[in-house]
């Protein structure tokens, strides 16, 4: 498989929008409605693919869906039609199994291994109907239940349960980590935000572009 | 539509507001074009901004010049005109449609109850070859509004609710099944979910007092007016911050910084209007 990177002729360290620049160009070339009296014109539409597949690799890769060039660890097999596959247990490194035997499981605890091995592969509805049928909801619970929601869409009882599972073992690096990515995710957008004249009451327009100077790192509009 | 997805003016340089005003101008003139003049009144920003959107995806020809418009018989207008224009159209006066029915079935003022029926009439023959035309999708935005009218009444939760909108919002930008369809439905569906709690979060004292549904009235009752509006907050911010992760995933080049005052900041604009009123000092 050719490095998505050298399709698109940019160098990995390109930035997100460098990236869609450089797409964009290939695209408008080999777009069949531009190839239409082009003897070549096969060979273009596959070029054309070829440029597109490249685009969404990068995309994934940048947004953690994929690891390297092929599918993630954690992130969803075969069966998964679902649109939502953001959070999967790619950015969690392992899992810290439990290690008792599956004739030693308790009910509830052979529930929350069930849902797991759902998220893992991609099926979250059967997670969160497996989780359903858990009748003491512990610190795991809540975490594999945030996850099965975030992927699904449900962000709002996702961030709940996210806190939840945290305040319930404070000390699980994981549970951590994926309570920060949510909240990551809206302070990048406030950040961000600054350069449009953000989201509050348009104070001083010298000052705010001071303050946006500080806060984006990717201020392209700011002089 | 609702009137949230708007630009925030004052941030816009001059062109970029100039190519806002041709992209809602084109759709206007593809309204009164494909579903007669009258369907002009289906015209909103909303819709202008899925316009933008998909044609910055599809960059499809476009031809862009100077029109008189009846509306404005002095200066002429730029109009931007392209075959998503058709598609966009088609959506608006379908969304039209249902939204007055919706406001006819509420029956939640005498105005509001009427100006839907009338929107209803209007929009009815349209709406008739809307739903020929777009089969599938039409099917699937009618089954989402059932949801909406069902939940309503069993109080389900706030995701499912604002879920649906977003399920709703998230087939209309889903103008094609091709290699983007995921990611331009999940952008659709965060920003559906984004309006649907802006409006609860809009109308929340209102609805207490009329005593009609409103998804939030669980959290109000819960946490008290200022820790609500904290919370609420920061849920719209998620869903915005959720609706941009997926729009900065497309490649999408031309009138990206139109597109980003829109989603970054403007979408915030009656909402700074409701703060500034709510608040006695800031």
């Amino acid at each position: 498989m050719n490095n998505p990177y050298d399709v698109l002729g940019v160098s990995e360290s390109a930035s997100d929008d460098e990236i869609k620049k450089a797409y964009r160009k290939l695209s408008r070339k080999y777009h069949p409605d531009a190839n239409i009296n082009n003897p070549n014109k096969l060979q273009a539409e596959e070029k054309f693919k070829e440029v597109q597949q490249a685009y969404q690799q990068i995309m994934d890769i940048r947004s953690g869906k994929a690891g390297s060039y092929g599918t993630g660890y954690g992130n969803s097999g075969s069966g998964s039609t679902n649109p939502f596959d953001d959070f999967g247990f790619g950015g969690f490194g392992g899992f810290n199994q439990r290690q008792r035997t599956a004739s030693n499981q308790t009910a509830d605890e052979k529930y929350l291994t069930a849902a797991y091995d759902y998220i893992r592969t991609g099926y979250y509805e059967q997670a969160l109907n497996v989780l359903m049928q858990v009748e003491t909801r512990n610190a795991r619970w809540y975490f594999l239940s945030a996850i099965a929601n975030l992927n699904v869409g449900n962000n709002i009882i996702a961030e709940q349960h996210a806190a939840q599972a945290v305040n319930m073992e404070p000390d699980n690096m994981e549970y951590r980590a994926l309570y920060s990515q949510i909240q990551q995710g809206a302070t990048r957008y406030t950040q961000r935000s600054e350069p449009y004249g953000g989201m509050q009451m348009s104070g001083d327009p010298c000052m705010q572009c001071c303050m946006a100077n500080l806060l984006c790192n990717c201020c392209c509009r700011c002089i | 539509m609702f009137g949230y997805i708007i630009a925030n003016k004052p941030e816009l340089k001059i062109k970029e507001y100039e190519i806002y005003k041709s992209y809602y101008c084109g759709l206007c003139k593809t309204l009164g074009k494909n579903s007669g003049q009258i369907a002009r009144l289906s015209l909103s920003y909303d819709m202008t901004f899925v316009y933008i959107v998909l044609s910055a995806l599809y960059e499809p020809k476009e031809s862009r010049k100077p029109e008189k418009c009846v509306l404005h018989p002095v200066k002429k207008q730029c109009v931007m005109v392209n075959s998503i224009a058709d598609y966009v159209a088609d959506m608006s006066v379908f969304m039209t449609y249902l939204k007055g029915r919706d406001d006819w079935k509420d029956r939640e003022t005498m105005k509001k109850s009427i100006a839907g029926r009338l929107t209803m009439d209007i929009t009815e023959k349209s709406y008739k070859q809307i739903k020929e035309k777009y089969h599938n999708k039409v099917s699937f935005i009618l089954s989402r509004m059932k949801r909406l009218d069902e939940g309503e009444k069993h109080n389900s939760d706030i995701d499912y609710m604002a879920g649906a909108f977003g399920d709703i919002m998230g087939e209309v930008f889903c103008m094609n099944n091709d290699i983007w369809e995921m990611t331009v439905r999940k952008m659709g569906f965060y920003l559906g979910k984004f309006i649907y709690l802006m409006d609860a979060y809009e109308d929340i004292e209102k609805d207490i007092k009329t005593k009609n549904y409103n998804p939030f009235f669980d959290a109000y009752r819960r946490l008290g007016k200022e820790m609500f509006d904290e919370y609420a907050e920061k849920i719209l911010i998620m869903m915005m911050a959720d609706c941009t992760r997926e729009f900065e995933k497309l490649p999408i080049v031309e009138n990206v910084e139109l597109i980003r005052n829109i989603l970054y900041s403007g979408v915030w604009t009656k909402y700074r209007k409701i703060k500034g009123n709510g608040k006695k000092d800031e």
